[in-house]
């Protein structure tokens, strides 16, 4: 499965993940203020944008951690958040990569990766930890299999992180800001595996601070300051095009 | 004065005796103080409703009064108030278990929050069932976090069982005190009795110790 | 694809989700409805096992009637917790001290008696103090004094490494600056150290105080008169155990709650402002 050539199915018009002015506020604090945003199939989406601008939020809700206060957001058909049976098949078939990778320290790396289709699918062992070891090839940390996450590189444990959520063969992955908790000198490995996951055909949401990585894999870039998007455009026309001040601004701070 | 190790010697089988329904005593309130312990917890869960209050009313009472008074309320007047009859043993037993299961819902408690919420997150974004999250994700952890200090509360029991003479059960303290009443050999049965109880509980305290350090380390 | 165990998955989730959506079943959420169900099965078991028509024969009126020896005893179980706390204080500060200033093998003779009487029952070493130690020393102890005794040395236990702990969470480097600085040693270990230090002791120093408030209640098997000895002495006289012993077990309750209230007032009032 490694060093498949980048593939993108035919844009398809249904909308994978679908969200319609979504409100939510922390205490007092407004953390999406009308926000509307949509994600095609086998698109790739970078959000961006200044730290508390409600990216991360926003990529919270499409898999129901977070909750809207109103708003519609609806993923591959299905209302979220609904039932907890519904809410479990979206989360089934929308992976998330956190940014502290959250691995699960009391397991092996293999039955990290493992579990979720065990559990969830019902897989039984012996497919499930085949499927995890394939995984765990493609993100180029095989070795490591039987270890346990303490053991591992900052750059390894995010790499076991996305194995562990493409176990589950989602639709959908949503990335909030992988490489950011990552000591400057994992952080590429990591994109590189980023890089060729999104480009196999996988639906992607991807926050992110690496300006550099989104221009390269993005199919859209999203601008988000404060709870809004400011500016949406594919990446020819966000890099060029400096109508925005704020975008302006922001780019000048940080490229 | 002179020690008189004779005296114990003697009367080593009722000691040993003592000691056995000593364990037997902490082994039975142990157990079911963790299923009381267990359900107490998942009701202060909850956080709301009715079960949350009376769990929680349960942990508050039972640790804000001492042992001794819990042990007598049972012993003298449940069996006035709940038409059961109760053996000196049951009481005992009863009165530990509820005391004990106050302590353990709270432990439970705080160990199930030392978990970092993300981990919560990261097993719920992959999809699995509710009871995988917790019974394969979050009791694991929180249990290792909370062996210090539940190890910590199994001594507090041996302590407590000691108040079970009171009521007379034959454990370690009630032969003790009959044999001291006997022959008068106070100060060697209870110096006796002081060590044997020593040593069936600083080893636990060090263990709880040994690993409550290894916690912090691991911390780090 | 598995199915879910579904009843246990809901209430599972139930019990963790916050308030959401997702576990809501014909308009009420899954966690309200599960609490009142479970409260008002326990309720129902615990209405069915009792006896109603002796609860109907209780006297309330015994309040009234037995306040005074019970303040009494109330009285004394503060008073004797508060001396052997004070006096346990003493001696635990000074072995905390001690600790610090002396060689690695002395060091282990205090520890040792830490262990020993952190770990060791009350009741045994109470025993212990009133009937055995007289027969060592040829010194009989009256109840009082055997009580106080042995609280106070229990609770010094306790207190000499609550104090070590707060001694040694003084960060190194403020002892060495102010050693730099030249102030003498007194004010050295003054003002510098004892704030810190008295900070960081609060916490557990409560607890203990709270644990020998309860523990205090041991005391009644020498007939020393404190609240517990009180209680039992009533209930037998007066044939009312219930009353009397819910009674005190109230007067303990508020006894904990004023005691834990004062504390953490105390905690909050030290806290350093950031």
């Amino acid at each position: 499965m490694q060093g498949q050539t980048p593939v993108r199915p035919a844009q398809a018009d249904d909308l994978i993940i679908s969200c319609e002015n979504l409100h939510k506020t922390f205490g007092g604090f407004r953390a999406l203020s009308n926000v509307s945003f949509n994600v095609k199939r086998g698109e790739i989406v970078c959000i961006v944008g200044p730290s508390g601008g409600g990216k991360s939020t926003l990529l919270r809700t499409i898999n129901a951690l977070e909750e809207v206060d109103s708003g519609v957001i609806c993923v591959d058909g299905i209302r979220v958040p609904g039932t907890h049976r519904e809410v479990q098949k979206v989360r089934q078939e929308v992976g998330m990569v956190f940014q502290n990778f959250n691995l699960f320290p009391h397991l092996t790396v293999a039955k990290n990766v493992a579990l979720a289709p065990m559990r969830a699918r019902g897989m039984p062992k012996e497919e499930a930890y085949r499927r995890a070891d394939r995984l765990l090839e493609r993100v180029g940390v095989l070795d490591q299999r039987n270890k346990y996450p303490d053991q591992l590189s900052g750059g390894q444990r995010q790499r076991v992180a996305i194995a562990r959520a493409l176990a589950m063969e989602p639709r959908a992955l949503l990335f909030d800001e992988p490489t950011s908790a990552l000591d400057p000198e994992m952080v590429n490995e990591v994109l590189q595996v980023i890089k060729e996951v999104v480009r196999s055909g996988m639906t992607s949401v991807i926050v992110t601070h690496e300006l550099g990585f989104a221009r390269e894999v993005a199919d859209r870039l999203v601008f988000m300051v404060a709870g809004t998007i400011v500016f949406e455009a594919p990446p020819e026309r966000f890099f060029a095009d400096q109508a925005d001040p704020r975008l302006a601004a922001f780019l000048s701070k940080v490229l | 004065m002179n020690f008189d190790l004779q005296i114990i010697v003697q009367n080593l089988p009722l000691l040993a005796k003592g000691a056995a329904s000593t364990l037997v005593l902490v082994g039975t309130a142990l157990i079911v103080g963790t299923a009381l312990g267990v359900l107490a917890c998942m009701g202060r869960m909850l956080e709301r409703g009715l079960f949350f209050r009376i769990c929680s009313a349960y942990i508050y009472v039972m640790r804000g009064i001492p042992e001794m008074l819990v042990m007598f309320w049972i012993y003298y007047c449940a069996p006035l108030v709940l038409d059961a009859r109760l053996t000196p043993f049951s009481s005992a037993v009863t009165a530990m278990s509820l005391y004990a299961g106050a302590f353990l819902a709270e432990i439970f408690r705080a160990g199930i929050n030392a978990v970092p919420s993300g981990q919560r997150e990261a097993a719920r974004a992959l999809g699995v069932p509710e009871a995988t999250v917790w019974l394969e994700i979050i009791v694991p952890q929180a249990f290792r976090v909370t062996i210090p200090a539940i190890l910590g509360l199994v001594t507090l029991v041996v302590k407590v069982s000691g108040l079970a003479s009171l009521l007379g059960v034959g454990e370690l303290v009630y032969e003790a005190t009959i044999i001291s009443g006997q022959s008068y050999r106070y100060f060697e049965l209870f110096t006796a009795v002081g060590v044997f109880y020593l040593m069936m509980i600083i080893p636990v305290s060090y263990l709880a110790q040994v690993y409550e350090r290894r916690l912090s380390q691991r911390a780090q | 694809m598995k199915v879910t165990d579904k009843p246990m998955d809901e209430m599972a989730h139930a019990l963790t989700a916050p308030t959401s959506k997702q576990s809501v079943w014909r308009g009420i959420q899954t966690r309200d409805a599960v609490s009142l169900a479970l409260g008002i099965a326990v309720l129902v078991l615990m209405a069915l096992s009792i006896n109603w028509r002796f609860v109907g024969t209780l006297d309330a009126s015994v309040i009234v009637k037995y306040w005074r020896p019970l303040a009494e005893g109330a009285a004394k179980t503060v008073l004797i917790t508060s001396c052997s706390l004070v006096a346990g204080f003493l001696v635990g500060g000074l072995l905390a001290i001690v600790y610090q200033l002396v060689p690695r093998f002395l060091r282990s003779v205090i520890w040792l008696y830490v262990e020993v009487f952190r770990n060791l029952p009350l009741i045994v070493f109470l025993f212990w103090v009133h009937f055995g130690l007289p027969r060592l020393t040829g010194y009989p102890t009256s109840a009082i004094e055997s009580g106080f005794l042995a609280l106070t040395i229990q609770s010094s236990a306790y207190l000499t490494d609550i104090t070590r702990a707060g001694i040694q969470a003084v960060p190194r480097g403020q002892f060495e600056a102010a050693k730099a600085l030249g102030l003498p040693l007194v004010s050295r270990w003054g003002p510098v150290l004892l704030k810190k230090t008295l900070k960081i002791m609060i916490p557990p120093f409560s607890n203990v105080a709270l644990s020998f408030l309860s523990g205090s209640s041991l005391l009644t098997v020498l007939q020393v008169g404190e609240l517990m000895t009180m209680a039992t002495r009533i209930s037998d006289f007066s044939f009312k155990p219930i009353e009397v012993m819910t009674l005190a077990g109230v007067i303990y309750f508020v006894l904990n709650f004023v005691v834990g209230r004062i504390a953490k007032q105390v905690e909050v009032a030290t806290r350093t402002p950031r």
